[in-house]
């Protein structure tokens, strides 16, 4: 079961606007009150509830921001941000907190890191059987 | 041109209304509110103007708390909304629209509207009497004074059936 939660910025915060069932629903009026120009900012938030684990999550599938004017897509702001000290969008008050990124270069080295490891175990594993299977011989 | 298998289920919708009909009528009523909101939280209930929009309040309704400790009761309904009831529910409380009726599947959820005082839309499906299976949308927009107090609810459904062969 989803419910898509239209929210609208203004004055520094995620304001909610309205809900619905149905995302194409959503997806169409949030458009509109972004081709508005009346809001700072449109996203819809998708919540889906389990009932088996009373659990919902939620995940944002749609948002604009407006910077000086013009309509913003949130992955190109997302990635200027990442790029510039401080971030052109800090300070949204009641924005979600975001999952900090590993960069290319730190994620190749725990790639490494495991594959030592492993290795290191196999080789250790492959001895301590060699040893046991020679005791066993020698037994016999 | 495919042949479908002889055990195919066919489903036929009768009565459809025109294509993209059913959700403009969320949506555009949702644009009539907003205008009416202008830079305001919710529009006052007195000014929901029927004629201002002829082609949408046949399935509009208008709820006020003007009932005993401050009940809602239906205070206007169009014409095609309120074909869909037994019996008239202008002047009547909330309570009196039947659960199996488009007011009252509509109505299911006032009390998130209540306490929200945002738009909610919702949609689903229920079986009339006779075993026809009928789909719905439905939405409701609070209506207040400027302090946020919801005292008026703006509310429209409509539907289809679907007819099985």
């Amino acid at each position: 079961m989803s419910t898509y939660e239209l929210q609208v910025y203004k004055t520094g915060i995620w304001n909610v606007d309205s809900y619905f069932d149905d995302r194409d629903l959503a997806l169409s009026e949030a458009d509109k009150l972004d081709l508005s120009g009346k809001h700072l900012g449109v996203r819809i938030l998708q919540e889906d509830y389990d009932e088996g684990s009373n659990i919902s999550s939620c995940r944002v599938i749609f948002s604009k921001m407006r910077q000086s004017g013009e309509t913003e897509d949130w992955r190109a702001t997302a990635k200027r941000s990442s790029s510039k000290a401080g971030g052109a969008h800090a300070g949204h008050g009641g924005d979600r907190p975001r999952r900090r990124r590993q960069s290319p270069g730190r994620k190749k080295k725990t790639s490494l890191y495991i594959i030592f490891g492993i290795g290191l175990v196999v080789v250790i594993g492959g001895a301590i059987a060699m040893m046991g299977l020679h005791e066993i011989a020698e037994a016999m | 041109m495919k042949i479908v298998p002889a055990d195919t289920e066919r489903v036929e919708v009768d009565r459809e209304m025109p294509q993209g009909m059913e959700r403009r009528l969320v949506l555009r009523l949702l644009g009539y509110w907003r205008e009416l909101c202008g830079d305001r939280t919710m529009p006052a209930r007195a000014e929901i103007d029927a004629a201002a929009i002829p082609e949408l309040w046949p399935h509009c309704f208008v709820l006020g708390d003007s009932g005993p400790e401050d009940s809602f009761v239906f205070q206007a309904m169009g014409d095609e909304i309120a074909g869909n009831t037994v019996s008239a529910l202008t002047g009547k409380p909330v309570t009196d629209a039947p659960s199996d009726s488009l007011p009252g599947l509509a109505l299911v959820y006032m009390d998130e509207i209540l306490e929200k005082a945002v738009p909610v839309s919702r949609g689903g499906e229920y079986v009339k009497p006779d075993g026809a299976k009928v789909l719905y949308r439905s939405v409701l927009l609070p209506l207040g004074d400027n302090d946020g107090t919801v005292d008026g609810i703006l509310g429209a459904a409509n539907c289809r059936e679907i007819v099985k062969y």
